[in-house]
This record gives structure tokens, sequence and C-alpha cells, in this order.
């Protein structure tokens, strides 16, 4: 009897800590901003101090049951004009001077270790179900700890598994990201936050190569504006006609 | 000439004032081929060319609507001009001159615009506005803005996130061509209407486009009807299918005294292209395909048109040239195969090769390039060789080998 009861708390325990972590999950996502908005952005691949590439992207994203963004490489001069929609895991890409989209998955475009995976990501409970798993200490800082499975219905995503930690004021402070054969891929710092849309804007992400960390891109926001383009913008059809420009940054 | 060309840059220069972003490049190739003029005593003719292309496209905003505007010309000097000395030595063309505009999901091109439909590298069937045509041959679809040469037209296109609707009319242009002042054409002349209408929409991983085309020539009509998909497996296969049916297509094989051509009619001809593409990452990418050519020659009528094309040859008649012209490359037989792979060794270089192969009589092409990317500038070198036995397909066409060079300089 003992033993059934002990299981029974067993199994409740694991359910409150999935409705833990779930609502966690979508207290984190609702703190951070989503889309809609234009950006400008920054990704630096180092290997140790020494800066190995550095590209600067602008692009669109919109709020929508799938990660929806529009992607347009400013520099380096090689890639300037580079454009790229990201549906989800569907990710197409035009190269510069070219008629044909031809399509790729989030981890066959390289950014220094950022994946578009990362670049695209707007929210964590869209893609994953999360448990809670105690409290950690991350530089000092006392955080929860949250393992994110991804959901049945997402698979191909770029990450199977991530293990978050979320700060006291409910944003994300460290992750690491696990590929699906269970291998530690990415070690992830979001390094920055401040107020854009009435949230909290991640402005600058560090990410470690966990295989080999001397390699580690930053990701850093250097302008972003309020913008909401139509549905229609976010398809292949689109993509050719898709011309970046310029804006106001708040 | 070249008042021409750059007026259109220039004015883009001007409007650059006032828009919001530009793009362009400048592109200078020069090609240099050895011409075999005699299979008896194997000799050669060498030829230099090059060509410039320079291409601005602009955005700006009117009335709170968005404009883009493309211009994009060509000049191209020292082709094998010895023949006619009546020609000039240089050609000038706008190959593309044309204005984008739209609201939300409705939008407008107007001009001389390339308009490229299909999915496969080699050849797709769908792509109908493909002004390539006799020996010249494009690279991969990969550099399709820089060579061809668009139609006049006015195109409409509906997108939303469902599905997309577009209509293309390209409507009868016949212009005179005074070839020997060597008038610059913005038009891409043609002597008839056309009207393509076009549905694209995705279910889950497949997506694909049905177009129906509608010529109208001076006696009479032509119809195609088109299918292109792709669909993918998994994280790095795409198998893409281009298919197109046509009611009528036109043969030409030597008649019965060997004296004249005539025209064969054949009716609903069958193209079809599918391929799969394994993408290892962003720049490493594999292809393979298989293109099925319905209206191409069967084994009697092949080797009766190679056969007459030799004698002809032989006898220094005008006629072989006429009946492989009439051809065009890799049109005469029934099935080709392609594999082509494209590598990046490092930041810098990239590696492409590819080889056509025509499987009836083993002629084909093979070309390789290699390309350095030096920030802000292309340079490309790439090897070309046309080989295949005497009295094949690929015998008729004159560059047998070719090397070329090109500078490209982007912003």
């Amino acid at each position: 009897m003992k033993i059934y009861l002990s299981l029974l708390l067993f199994v409740l325990s694991i359910h409150i800590n999935a409705d833990d972590g779930n609502a966690i999950l979508k207290e984190v996502d609702a703190r951070i901003y989503t889309p809609n908005m234009a950006f400008e952005m920054d990704i630096s691949a180092y290997k140790g101090s020494k800066l190995r590439d550095s590209n600067r992207i602008a692009g669109y994203s919109k709020d929508s049951d799938r990660s929806l963004v529009l992607l347009y490489f400013i520099s380096p001069a090689s890639l300037k004009g580079r454009k790229m929609l990201m549906e989800g895991n569907y990710i197409w890409m035009q190269m510069p001077r070219t008629k044909n989209a031809i399509r790729l998955s989030p981890m066959q475009i390289l950014l220094g270790e950022a994946s578009n995976g990362d670049v695209a990501r707007t929210r964590f409970s869209a893609d994953y179900n999360a448990v809670h798993d105690g409290n950690e200490m991350i530089d000092g800082k006392k955080c929860e700890r949250l393992i994110l499975e991804v959901k049945s219905d997402k698979k191909g995503s770029t990450y199977s598994k991530i293990i978050l930690r979320i700060g006291a004021d409910k944003l994300p402070v460290y992750a690491e990201f696990f590929a699906e054969s269970g291998k530690m891929m990415k070690k992830v710092f979001y390094r920055s936050f401040s107020p854009f849309g009435g949230k909290m804007m991640q402005k600058k992400i560090e990410i470690f190569d966990a295989v080999n960390s001397e390699n580690h891109t930053i990701m850093e926001y250097v302008k972003i504006g309020a913008k909401n383009l139509p549905l229609s913008h976010f398809t292949k059809e689109y993509l050719d006609r898709f011309q970046y420009t310029s804006f106001g940054a708040q | 000439m070249i008042r021409r060309i750059l007026l259109p840059i220039i004015l883009f220069l001007a409007i650059a004032e006032y828009g919001q972003s530009f793009d362009g490049f400048y592109n200078i190739q020069s090609t240099f081929s050895t011409y075999r003029i005699s299979e008896e005593t194997d000799s050669n003719r060498f030829s230099l060319s090059h060509t410039f292309f320079a291409n601005h496209s602009e955005s700006f905003d009117i009335f709170n609507t968005s404009i883009n505007a493309n211009a994009f010309g060509k000049i191209k000097s020292g082709e094998d001009q010895e023949a006619d000395k009546t020609k000039s030595k240089f050609e000038s063309k706008i190959t593309e001159f044309y204005i984008s505009m739209g609201s939300d999901s409705i939008f407008f091109d107007f001009g001389k615009k390339h308009i490229k439909t299909g999915t496969a590298l080699f050849k797709s069937p769908t792509y109908y506005f493909d002004s390539v045509s006799g020996s010249t041959w494009k690279r991969d679809s990969n550099s399709e803005k820089k060579t061809k040469e668009g139609t006049i037209g006015l195109k409409a296109e509906w997108i939303n996130p469902i599905f997309t609707v577009s209509e293309y009319f390209s409507p009868r242009i016949t212009i005179n061509d005074d070839r020997e002042k060597n008038i610059e054409r913005f038009t891409s002349e043609q002597d008839f209407h056309r009207s393509l209408s076009s549905l694209s929409f995705r279910i889950i991983n497949l997506d694909a486009s049905l177009f129906f085309l509608y010529t109208k020539r001076n006696h009479g009509t032509k119809i195609n009807s088109g299918l292109t998909s792709n669909i993918s497996i998994g994280e790095s296969f795409t198998f893409y299918i281009d298919a197109s049916i046509a009611d009528k297509k036109y043969n030409y094989l030597p008649d019965d005294n060997l004296y004249t051509i005539e025209e064969i009619l054949i009716k609903k001809p069958i193209e079809a292209s599918s391929g799969i593409s394994y993408t290892i990452d962003e720049n490493n990418t594999l292809y393979a395909e298989y293109y099925y050519n319905g209206a191409g020659l069967n084994k009697s009528d092949y080797d009766d048109a190679l056969d007459y094309m030799d004698k002809m040859n032989s006898f220094n008649y005008g006629s072989a040239a006429l009946l492989s012209g009439k051809y065009g490359l890799f049109n005469m037989g029934k099935h080709y195969v392609m594999i082509r792979g494209s590598f990046s060794i490092n930041d810098s270089y990239d590696f492409t090769a590819m080889n056509i192969l025509n499987l009836y009589d083993k002629s084909g092409l093979f070309q390789s390039e290699i390309l350095f990317d030096g920030e802000g500038f292309i340079i490309t070198f790439m090897g070309r060789n046309y080989y295949g036995r005497k009295k094949t397909e690929i015998s008729y066409f004159s560059n047998i080998r070719e090397a070329s060079a090109e500078f490209e300089v982007y912003f």
C-alpha cells in the first residue's frame, strides 16, 4: 500500500512539477518582448578573444503560432543582400542576384555558434514542455531550473532539450541546449535586458560551443522598433520582393 | 550606346538621394573560347569576348506605397564578328528595367523583367520565359539574374499565407531591329502575345505551383499546362519535379531528298525534370537531376538528323547549322541527366562542378568553377568542355572548349 501511495505521490509530483514548469515558462515568455518588431542585430563569432566572423543582419518578426522572421544581411559585403524567411523549422534562403529560394534546416545555416533557431526563437513555450527542477546559483544569482523537452509535434526543432535557468525577475539567465542524441551543443548566457514595448527585451545573448568553449558568439540587438508587417510578407513567394529599409530605433 | 546603359544607373543614383536603400553590382566577364572549325584538320579559331553588366535596385516610398525600381544593362564586345563586317563589335542591351509596387498582399511589376518559373537546375519544362537558346548555355539557375534577358510585361500577384495567384501578360512587340546600326534594344522582341497564370500553395511539406500558358501567334494559338513541386524529406533532402504538357510542338527533320527540312507536328508532348538535392549546409549542396524530353527524336530520326548534319557539314552547306540551330542545345534527345556539386573550400573559396549527359549518344557538357569572394568583389574562373564523339548532339555546337574569368564588384 505504501509503495502504491509513494508511486502516486511521485506521479503527482511530476505532474505538479510539469504544471509549475509550464506555468513558469509561460510567465517567462510573457515577460520577454515578442514580435511584432523590426530589428538590426550584430552577430560576432570569436575564437578565444579573436574575432572570427561578424555579421549584421536586419529583420522583421511576426507574432504568430509559428516563429516567423524575415532576415536581410547588411554585412559583411559578401553576404549583403542575402534574404531569409524562417517559418518555424522551415528556412528559405535567397542569395543576392538570384531568383531561386532554397530550403535549409536551421542547423544548416552557419552564423558562428548561433544557428537560426537561436535567432528566430521568440517563445519557449510554443515549442517546449517544461518541468520545474529545483533551484541553482548562476553567476551568484539564485535561479529556478527548468527542464524543457521539445513537444511531440515540434520534433525536428533545432534542439530537443533545453535546461533553462530563470532569475527571480522571471527572465532567462542561462541555458544549455541539447541535440536529439542527448549531446550538449551550446551554453547560452542572456546578458542584458531592457524595457521595450511594455516588456523586457533581451539585448545581448552570448553563445558558447559546448564542445569547444573557445568558440563563442555574441548576438546583440543594435536597433529595435515596433513593426507589424502583414502575414503575406512572411511567405516564400514574397521573399524575392522583400526589400529591407532602415528604420528609426525606439 | 554607353550613354543608354548609364542613363538608368544615373537615374537611380539620383533617386537614391530620396530612396531608403539600394543594392546592385557591376560585373565584368571575359570569355576565351576555342572554336573547332574543321573536323578533318582539327584546326581551331580563338575568340575573346567581354561582357559588362550593371545592375541597380532602388527602393523608395511614394504616397505611402513602396516602389522598387531595377535597371540591369549589358554591354558585350568582341564576339566572333569576323564573318559579318557590317556588324558592330559591340552589342548593348537593357536586359531588365522594371518597377515593382504593391499593397500588403497585391503586387505589380511593370517593365522588362526576367520571369523565372520552375525548380529544376538543368532544365525546367515550366521555365516558359527562358530567353536563352541556341549554343549558349546558362551556368546554373543561380546565375539567372546576371545573364538572362527579361520580357516586357505586366505581372499582378496576390500573395496570402495560404496560396499565391499570379498573372503575367507579355504583349506582342515587333520592332524594326536595325542590326547594322546595332540599336540597343529595350524590348525583347516577340511576334506573339503570352499570358501565364499560376497558382502556388503548400500542403504540409509539399510546395506546388500550377501553370497555364496561353500563346497567341499570327496563325493560331499554343497552350501549355505545367506543374512544379518540391517536397522536403528530412533535414537534408529535397525532391522536386517540374512537368509541362503542350498542345503541340514541332520537330525538324530532313525530308527524303535531303535538300529541305520539314516540320513534323507532335501532339501533346510531355516534358519533365525530376531531381533530388542533398544539402550539407548552406554552402555545400549536391544535385542529381533527370530530364525527359517527350518531343525529343526517336532513335531512327535522331540518327537520320545527325547523318544529315554530318553530310551537309562535310559539303560545307549551311543547312547543317540550320537544323542544329532549330533544336538548340540539349533538345534533340529524349533523356538527359545532370549531376552538380557545390562545395565551400574555406571562407573565401567555393568550387562547383556540373556534368550534363545526353543518355542516347553519350555527349555532354562538363564545367567547373572556382569562385573567390574578397569581401566586396568576386573573382570567378570557369572552364567548360563540351564532349562527344563525331555525329553526336554536341558536335554541331561550335563552342568546344571555353574558359572565362569574371570580376564582380557589388555594393
